[in-house]
């Protein structure tokens, strides 16, 4: 997986971030919410992208947010839930 | 004491809230830490006499800023407990301290505020079920509809008429719960798969028995959001205190403050009101009323989006604005979401700022609002900045110095610091 899972998510937060940021200009480690300011609502929205973009189910009530704070920590997450996403 | 106890729950909404609705989906946990220390933000309501009640103690840094500059009030905290509204939790001495005040102004009517008053004798508050149905997005909708106000929503109670109403807007819609906390409970709505969460999330809570009702709109082409500010009497009748502009990321209020001239006309946009404040007055709700509204890229007005029957920032920033007008100062509200090291807190941001603090008078300067609870590794603060028209990036600019100075940064802004 790595890259490509991890681009199409910078993709998706790119997006949700909507301030002229590149999804290449997102590093792999960054922290979303320290270093981006995303906020609650902007991280409900990127979940939902991220169900969208992998064909996902996420269990909202489940989530452990503080263990996914950076693209990486997303690429995981989501190739464990599709290991087809690789 | 002569003055009156200010106090309150700052998401309120969520105390207004049918139990048996259907939530959207929402992330975990949300602000609650950062909600409850908002109200420290209601000492700039105070008048000098008052008594302000916050859940937990004010750092005597924040209380000694904003009497320098020129707000004065009595305090007394309800030692920060847990769960629930504030006016569930006061000690008995605190309770007995407020018995000495003329009565309760409350940022936000709530069940509990209601018992309150009525522990404390006092009756100066409008009738509960008028205060839960003029906040509901469902009520000031259906009033846009019957005035033939532009902007109005479809409200749909089942997930096939959401599929539906979304489907029907052309280009990306906007779905709200009509309690939505500001920031939370309002989704945008851009893509089928986006869709289908929403739809996958309501499905399981209505097969749980909970009921759908939310608010759909298109997401309109924005070019500002600003907010009507007015105050009811028992009567019926309204003191216009003017408008707001809002600085939102998404649907989240980040700073608000004096209308650039000329983006409003402000005369037509109170007439459009009129109906509005009437329907509200009808409903026996009498208190601050704040009308959220947008101006689109073409210039046209969308003058309710919702209408906060409660105190608010737009309010609070008026408020401090016509504190300081006859110095030729404004006054804009700005959060701050900050990065804070081990052992620093809001007590190092006010020091931070030195010179650069508002003292009362002429002189232009920040004052720190709330943020009694920063601490490590960070969280939400509050400030009012004071100054004359066009000086605001230079503050700014003051404003990011002292952030840095204390040893924080700025979320969201990784130059900021």
């Amino acid at each position: 997986m790595g890259e490509a899972v991890e681009e199409r998510i910078k993709a998706v937060l790119a997006g949700v971030l909507a301030n002229g940021t590149e999804p290449a200009e997102i590093p792999h480690d960054a922290d979303l919410v320290d270093e981006y300011g995303v906020d609650s609502l902007q991280m409900i929205s990127f979940l939902l992208g991220i169900e969208d973009e992998f064909d996902v189910e996420l269990d909202y009530d489940n989530l452990e947010l503080d263990d996914l704070r950076s693209v990486r920590q997303f690429g995981r997450f989501v190739t464990g839930l599709v290991p087809a996403a690789s | 004491m002569s003055g009156r106890v200010r106090l309150g729950t700052f998401d309120a909404e969520s105390w207004w809230r049918p139990a048996d609705l259907a939530a959207l989906p929402a992330v975990p946990g949300g602000g609650g830490a950062a909600v409850a220390g908002m109200d420290e933000l209601l000492a700039g309501f105070c008048r000098p006499g008052d008594l302000l009640v916050t859940r937990g103690p004010m750092d005597p840094a924040l209380v000694d800023g904003l009497a320098e500059a020129g707000v004065h009030f009595g305090r007394v905290d309800a030692g920060t407990p847990s769960g629930g509204p504030v006016e569930r939790r006061l000690p008995d001495p605190v309770v007995a301290q407020m018995g000495e005040a003329e009565g309760l102004v409350p940022y936000a009517v709530l069940p509990d505020t209601v018992a309150l008053a009525e522990r404390m004798g006092w009756d100066d508050l409008p009738d509960l079920d008028a205060v839960i149905a003029v906040n509901s997005k469902t009520w000031s909708n259906e009033v846009v509809r019957r005035l033939g106000l532009p902007g109005a929503g479809r409200v749909v109670r089942t997930v096939d008429d959401l599929v539906a109403a979304v489907s029907e807007v052309d280009g990306a819609a906007v779905v709200k719960d009509p309690y939505g906390v500001s920031g939370r409970a309002i989704l945008e709505v851009g893509t089928p798969g986006v869709l289908a969460a929403v739809v996958r999330v309501l499905r399981k809570q209505v097969e749980a028995g909970k009921r759908v009702e939310l608010l759909v709109q298109p997401k309109f082409a924005k070019r500002h959001d600003f907010s009507g500010h007015l105050v009811v009497d028992r009567g019926g009748n309204w003191e216009w205190l003017g408008v707001q502009a809002m600085t939102n990321r998404g649907f989240r209020h980040l700073e608000s403050g004096p209308v650039p001239p000329g983006l409003v006309d402000e005369d037509g946009y109170r007439r459009a009101l009129t109906g509005v404040v009437e329907a509200v007055a009808e409903t026996g709700y009498f208190g601050p009323i704040g009308v959220d509204s947008m101006l689109l890229d073409d210039g046209r007005v969308v003058p309710v989006l919702e209408v906060n029957a409660r105190h608010s920032l737009g309010l609070l920033t008026r408020t401090l604005d016509l504190r300081v007008a006859h110095h030729g100062l404004r006054c804009h509200l700005t959060q701050l979401d900050l990065v804070v090291g081990p052992d620093r807190g809001v007590a190092d941001l006010v020091r931070a700022l030195g010179a650069a603090s508002y003292r009362g008078g002429e002189d232009a300067g920040v004052t720190v609002l709330s943020g009694s609870a920063l601490t490590s590794p960070g969280g939400r603060v509050y400030v009012a900045v004071f100054c004359r028209q066009g000086e605001l990036p230079l503050w700014r600019d003051r404003l990011r110095a002292a952030v840095a100075a204390a040893g924080m940064s700025t979320r969201g802004v990784p130059d900021a610091a």
